[in-house]
């Protein structure tokens, strides 16, 4: 039944199924297969370099990730690493942005040029990052040299060959910093979209009223961006259960696991360690899909029961 | 009123710094890259070249990292064709989705939307698979056969919606002139739609010209491997030997994708804020 009418004559009802069968072909080979076949692995003990061994061992691999200590510490390593970067990827880009939308004159350029940084790839910001934080030569410690020298400081000194991603205390935090940088420009965008909608008149009602910024700020900029908010937060959540370039780029997981993150080891577990355990390596990935649509749904139940001061 | 520009300069100050620190590693490497050997190497790190600048590294680079070309190569080639592909495709899969109606319409556009909240990463070992049983292992076309997909649904979202708003006077018109729904298509949907498009474009390529976890699983030699991977390779080869020509390549791999992006800033804003928002 076609609603382009006449053409159902000539092309007949099949016509709509014709334009998606090419898109159906692509996303059952690529996408649904995968998926499908990442299920069934999962419950089996499937090695992609011996695979003649493999048999059906039920929910195995699911329980082996709870007694698996690398695979538990992995996941660990991502919720403190989704502590450090989320906090601030939410709440830095929101200053930026209500800071632009204040400037009168050049705000398109400084949207622009903070944006920048989400055009360039993971893994080239990862190389450039690894020579700011490099212990002898890189900015970030040649900066720290010049301040010791201008404050005298001691402690800044005592930094100033510091190898930030070399040292299980600060590699984690090093990554979380470059990875809020990175992030800034993409979540501030969003902001201003939804700056943009919040209407002028509410503001100038308050002010009429006589509310200063700061009330204004609580009682109008914030409640109105709160599906914004929602959304930067839901999407940096997701994001950093799923960090994985950084940390094979710039630690490959260490100092001693240290940054080893969950779908790292996923990745080691799938395509670096042993006889590739496709079936050990799927099961993780499933427990992060339910891991991600539990956070999800959590986070949307909190957001219906929070929501009775937005309109 | 004075106070109010005094305080709008001061405002002007503060975003001009963060905006300053949004691009200073890249300015940091674009300086680097034109510094000279004797000076890279003397252990004194500064912003600016302070012994001249010098085009040396770019030469070397031209001269001795003749990977960084293939790599830069399957870049391009991938991501434009699976641009392209995914375009096609998809919006023609959005046509079906938009202007007709049949069995399983819905059923189906709720299965492609909801493979959006299954975390890629599942993939990987089942298209790995694949890959190997049918030869596309290590081959810009398993490459881009992927990244086409993994856009797809994008694509398909967007146009849709795209599609819903053309009226449907115009496409009764074009039929009035005996247009199949095929050349209703090619003369009326992709003409009326091309803003829609160009902003799915700019996704679709952004997306494959920055992944990385596939190319690393996908690729493994110059003849597929794409930027992404290659620049972390050439890290690892080259950092101690002549990491100036390193900076030069650093440069390359991020100038074009920059420039790209402020000349077609429109589109990428548009794509980039539906992506998200449809999530």
């Amino acid at each position: 039944m076609g609603e382009a009418g006449q053409t159902r004559k000539q092309r007949g009802w099949w016509a709509p199924y014709l334009y998606l069968a090419p898109a159906l072909l692509l996303f059952g080979t690529f996408i649904a297969y995968p998926v499908l076949r990442a299920f069934q692995l999962s419950f089996t003990s499937f090695e992609f370099l011996r695979p003649e061994r493999s048999e059906f061992v039920g929910l195995a691999n699911y329980a082996e990730i709870l007694r698996d200590p690398r695979a538990v510490s992995s996941f660990l390593n991502t919720l403190y690493f989704t502590l450090l970067y989320l906090p601030l990827a939410v709440v830095l880009p929101l200053l930026v942005a209500m800071l632009i939308d204040r400037v009168r004159r050049g705000k398109m350029v400084f949207r622009t040029v903070n944006f920048i940084p989400v055009v360039v790839s993971v893994a080239v910001v990862s190389v450039i990052w690894m020579w700011l934080y490099n212990p002898n030569y890189g900015l970030l410690n040649s900066f720290l040299r010049r301040v010791a020298d201008l404050t005298g400081s001691e402690w800044i000194a005592g930094l100033t060959s510091w190898n930030w991603l070399g040292q299980s205390s600060t590699a984690m935090p090093a990554l979380a910093a470059m990875c809020v940088w990175h992030q800034i420009g993409f979540n501030m965008l969003l902001y201003l979209v939804g700056l943009a909608r919040i209407p002028k008149e509410l503001y100038e009602a308050a002010r009429i009223d006589g509310a200063g910024p700061v009330s204004e700020f609580w009682h109008i900029t914030l409640p109105l961006l709160r599906p914004m908010i929602f959304l930067v937060f839901l999407l940096g959540l997701i994001g950093s259960l799923k960090v994985f370039g950084q940390m094979y780029i710039m630690t490959s997981g260490g100092p001693a696991d240290a940054t080893q993150s969950y779908v790292l080891y996923l990745y080691k577990i799938a395509f670096r360690y042993g006889h590739a355990r496709f079936g050990y390596a799927s099961a993780l990935g499933y427990a992060l899909a339910l891991v991600i649509f539990v956070v999800s749904l959590i986070s949307f139940r909190f957001r219906r029961s929070g929501s009775g001061e937005a309109p | 009123m004075s106070r109010k520009r005094v305080m709008q300069i001061a405002l002007t100050a503060v975003v001009a710094a963060i905006s300053v620190t949004a691009v200073l590693p890249f300015l940091w490497i674009v300086t680097s890259s034109l510094k000279s050997r004797a000076e890279l190497y003397s252990g004194q790190v500064t912003f600016l070249p302070s012994m001249g600048w010098s085009l040396e590294n770019y030469r070397k680079m031209f001269s001795k990292m003749t990977g960084f070309f293939y790599y830069y190569r399957n870049s391009i080639i991938v991501s434009a064709c699976a641009m392209y592909l995914t375009l096609l495709v998809g919006s023609l899969a959005a046509y079906a989705f938009a202007r007709f109606r049949f069995r399983g319409r819905d059923a189906i556009f709720m299965i492609f939307i909801g493979t959006l909240m299954i975390p890629g990463e599942i993939n990987l070992m089942g298209q790995y698979e694949l890959m190997y049983h049918y030869g596309l292992l290590d081959s810009l076309s398993g490459l881009t056969l992927s990244y086409a997909t993994f856009n797809l649904v994008m694509t398909i979202f967007i146009m849709r919606n795209v599609f819903e708003d053309i009226p449907q006077d115009l496409i009764d018109a074009a039929k009035v002139d005996g247009a199949s729904s095929w050349d209703v298509f090619w003369e009326v949907m992709v003409p009326l739609g091309a803003n829609g498009l160009v902003a799915a474009a700019t996704f679709a390529f952004l997306f494959c010209w920055n992944e990385f976890i596939f190319a690393l699983t996908m690729t493994y030699s110059p003849k597929a491997q794409t930027l992404p991977i290659g620049i972390v390779l050439l890290k690892g080869q080259w950092q101690i030997l002549d990491y100036g020509a390193l900076f030069a390549s650093v440069m390359l791999s991020f100038l074009p994708i920059i420039i790209f992006f402020i000349l077609l800033q429109k589109y990428f804003v548009k794509g980039l804020v539906a992506g998200a928002i449809k999530g």
